[in-house]
């Protein structure tokens, strides 16, 4: 069965019990003794009842509403401290103030705008208000509360009516700012709650009678009283004026009329539940009780455990949540597992499939590369050294020296000089170990020798063999240079010279050029 | 009664399968790890096969190459007989062959000389032959520069193998009184010889009947 909230609600002469599934509907309702211990055997028979009910419904979420007049209110102003230490403070005043029950708590409180201004400009030391309030007859309760505890259910809290009633004061149009006294009709009877705008002050429950229109009036005005005489209204300086809403199904016929001579009380205005919640449910609507309009969650959410709070009644409750918790992080995981596998598993099959694709590829591969070597020309030698062996054949080649280009050569640098006569020509590779001169390793080395006319002059003559020098190095794409002058100008020389002598007025000289393999000619 | 799931034991049995779950849940995430390491292993491996598979390709391609490329030269090669193994008699006659011709006598003697392992440059990556020089020094007298082009030029065309003339001296004798003194060669030619390698031929790949 679907897990719902089911409120249970317990007055002095009923416990009904109200179930949420899509729409709120009371599933059960039993009577109890007005003197319990008078009337034993009836107790015995509705809870019996009440125990048959919850059987029914073991996976829901219970909320237990009171509407008793054994309730009580009390204000206590303590220091402002911090928040644990309030609590600590408060759970204290509790203890202290009800000590004859479990089933007390603090009214949630709502802080004034600017209340942290007005205290500081406060002389004396800064204060809070707190509503304290507790059920103080639980034997009337235990029973009920026993059967819920044993069972172990899920009970979220234990709330009087009176405590949520603030929640009503959004639907009645209610100013803000103003403090309201709201009137419920509820089954056990006329629901007071006077709501400042910090929050619940003081709530108490009136058992309805027959007198009707009058008792409304007269129980109104016997509240304000109360709260002129405990100074929670009506005190001198403060200026704020006092609305008085009353719910009721049945609205009185005639206009309420609250007898008072304060400007400050505005006249009750009358509201039907329909009014409040136009789509609440129909069998609702128009009955009697109107407590109805607070059993939802938002009524409840600022009330936490409520009166149930530190009490083993909770416990199923906590576990509930344990439970929520545990599951829900189980699932998250479980899901996040499922999703991770199936990420994985994606990946898994995608690598799969590229890894056969890559084997398949491989094979293929392979499979050119044999037909690749089958169709490869057999040879007794392997390709390189069949390029290596016809490379250093055609290298070798062209070591060979073209003499038609080399005496081309010369011959073109020799045209400008008709006096130099040449007697040697001469070329080789450069070998150091020869004692040629000095030249690039693997160049070419080209020697000129001859001789001059002896009608020319010696500075021409040397001048011509320089100028060829540089003419045959031009014409060899290499670096000419004169080995030997026909005269000798060198610091450390002599010259000797026979004019009359025909031979040695014939003087030789020499000329060299180194040029680099693949140059010119 | 219904039992309710809100007891401590519920919850302490809920907690139990929740944990139980979640053994599963790793166990799953464990085995589905392994499985995925697996196949990433398998394509890595496949991956590397490729890499491995097609540096093959390039190698037997690039060998294909190269041997349509050399083969019919080195074939040639063969079928001139540069690769035989050198014979200075036989050089003789080759060299006697080629100067007959227009110079007819020119050449006046010839040496060939003891052989030597050439060790230049252009026998860098070489492996399968070493390279010996035979050289052959001759001497000549010709007219002139002319008939010399002419003699060398009979050489180069027609002396067989692999042979380069790399050096000559070429002097004109003017104490001779001749009007026009001819001129005296003397020139060197190399042959070139490819003597196998014991290696090479170790390597060699068996000829296919």
């Amino acid at each position: 069965m679907k897990s719902c909230d089911q409120y249970i609600y317990i007055t002095g002469a009923s416990v009904a019990c109200y179930r949420d599934s899509g729409g709120l509907e009371i599933v059960a309702e039993m009577s109890t003794p007005r003197n319990a211990a008078l009337d034993s055997d009836s107790l015995a028979a509705s809870l019996r009842h009440f125990e048959s009910h919850l059987d029914r419904y073991p996976h829901d979420r219970y909320f237990v509403i009171t509407d008793t007049q054994a309730e009580a209110y009390q204000a206590e102003t303590v220091p402002q401290v911090s928040r644990r230490d309030l609590k600590l403070l408060l759970n204290r005043k509790l203890e202290q103030r009800y000590r004859s029950t479990d089933y007390r708590a603090v009214v949630p409180h709502r802080a004034r705008p600017y209340s942290l201004i007005r205290n500081l400009a406060r002389r004396r030391s800064r204060t809070t208000t707190r509503i304290l309030y507790a059920l103080i007859n639980p034997e009337t309760l235990a029973p009920w509360l026993g059967a819920l505890q044993r069972r172990a259910l899920n009970v979220r809290g234990l709330y009087s009516l009176g405590a949520l009633m603030p929640a009503l004061i959004r639907d009645l149009n209610i100013p803000s700012g103003a403090d309201a006294l709201v009137v419920m009709r509820t089954a056990a009877g006329y629901r007071h709650a006077f709501v400042s705008p910090s929050g619940l002050r003081f709530s108490r429950l009136c058992v309805h009678s027959n007198s009707a229109d009058s008792q409304v009036a007269q129980e109104i005005e016997k509240t304000l009283q109360y709260l002129t005489m405990t100074r929670l209204w009506g005190v001198d300086g403060r200026h704020r004026a006092l609305h008085i809403s009353v719910i009721d199904a049945e609205p009185s016929s005639g206009v309420l009329n609250v007898p008072s001579d304060n400007p400050l009380i505005v006249q009750p205005t009358q509201t039907r539940p329909r009014d409040l919640k136009p789509l609440g449910p129909a069998k609702l609507l128009d009955a009697a009780n109107s407590a109805w309009l607070l059993f939802n969650r938002a009524a409840l959410r600022s009330h936490g455990l409520g009166c149930a709070a530190g009490l083993p009644l909770q416990d199923a409750g906590r576990r509930a949540t344990y439970r929520i918790a545990t599951l829900g992080a189980t699932a998250a995981i479980a899901l996040a597992s499922v999703g991770y596998v199936a990420f994985t598993e994606a990946a898994t099959r995608e690598s799969a499939a590229h890894a056969s694709t890559g084997e398949m590829i491989a094979a293929h591969l392979d499979a050119t590369a044999k037909d690749s070597e089958r169709m490869t020309p057999t040879a007794d030698l392997d390709a390189e050294q069949l390029r290596a062996t016809v490379q250093t054949r055609d290298r070798l080649l062209m070591r060979n020296i073209d003499a038609a280009g080399l005496l081309q050569a010369i011959a073109a640098a020799l045209a400008p000089f008709p006096d130099l006569d040449i007697d040697l020509l001469e070329w080789s590779y450069y070998s150091a170990a020869a004692g040629a001169a000095p030249a690039p390793p693997g160049s070419i080395l080209v020697r000129v020798g001859g001789h001059i006319h002896a009608h020319l002059h010696k500075a021409e003559s040397n001048a011509a063999v320089a100028a060829l020098a540089a003419a045959i190095g031009r014409q060899l794409g290499g670096a000419g240079n004169v080995e030997k002058l026909p005269f000798d100008v060198t610091p450390e020389g002599s010259l000797t010279s026979k004019p009359n002598d025909g031979a040695a007025a014939q003087p030789q000289f020499s000329v060299t050029a180194a040029v680099a393999v693949g140059a010119k000619p | 009664m219904n039992s309710s799931r809100y007891t401590a034991a519920a919850l302490a049995a809920t907690i139990k399968y929740c944990v139980a779950a979640l053994i599963v849940c790793i166990l799953l995430i464990g085995v589905m790890r392994a499985r995925r390491s697996a196949a990433e292993h398998r394509d890595d491996l496949a991956a590397q096969h490729i890499r491995i598979a097609r540096a093959h390709v390039d190698r037997a391609n690039e060998r294909r190459a190269l041997t349509e490329k050399y083969l019919a030269a080195y074939n040639r090669l063969v079928r001139e007989g540069s690769m035989q193994r050198f014979d200075r008699a036989a050089a003789g006659d080759w060299f006697e062959a080629a100067i007959r011709g227009p110079q007819d006598g020119a050449v006046g003697g010839y040496v060939i000389g003891k052989d030597t392992p050439y060790t230049g440059a252009e026998n860098a990556g070489l492996s399968a032959f070493r390279i010996i020089s035979h050289p052959l020094e001759f001497t000549a007298q010709v007219d002139d520069e002319d008939a010399f082009v002419e003699l060398m030029k009979s050489i180069e065309t027609r002396l067989p193998g692999t042979s380069a003339a790399e050096g000559c001296t070429l002097s004109r004798d003017r104490e001779s009184g001749l009007r026009m003194e001819p001129l005296a060669v003397r020139c060197n030619v190399i042959w070139y010889e490819f003597a196998p390698t014991d290696a090479a031929l170790a390597n060699a790949p068996e000829p296919k009947p």
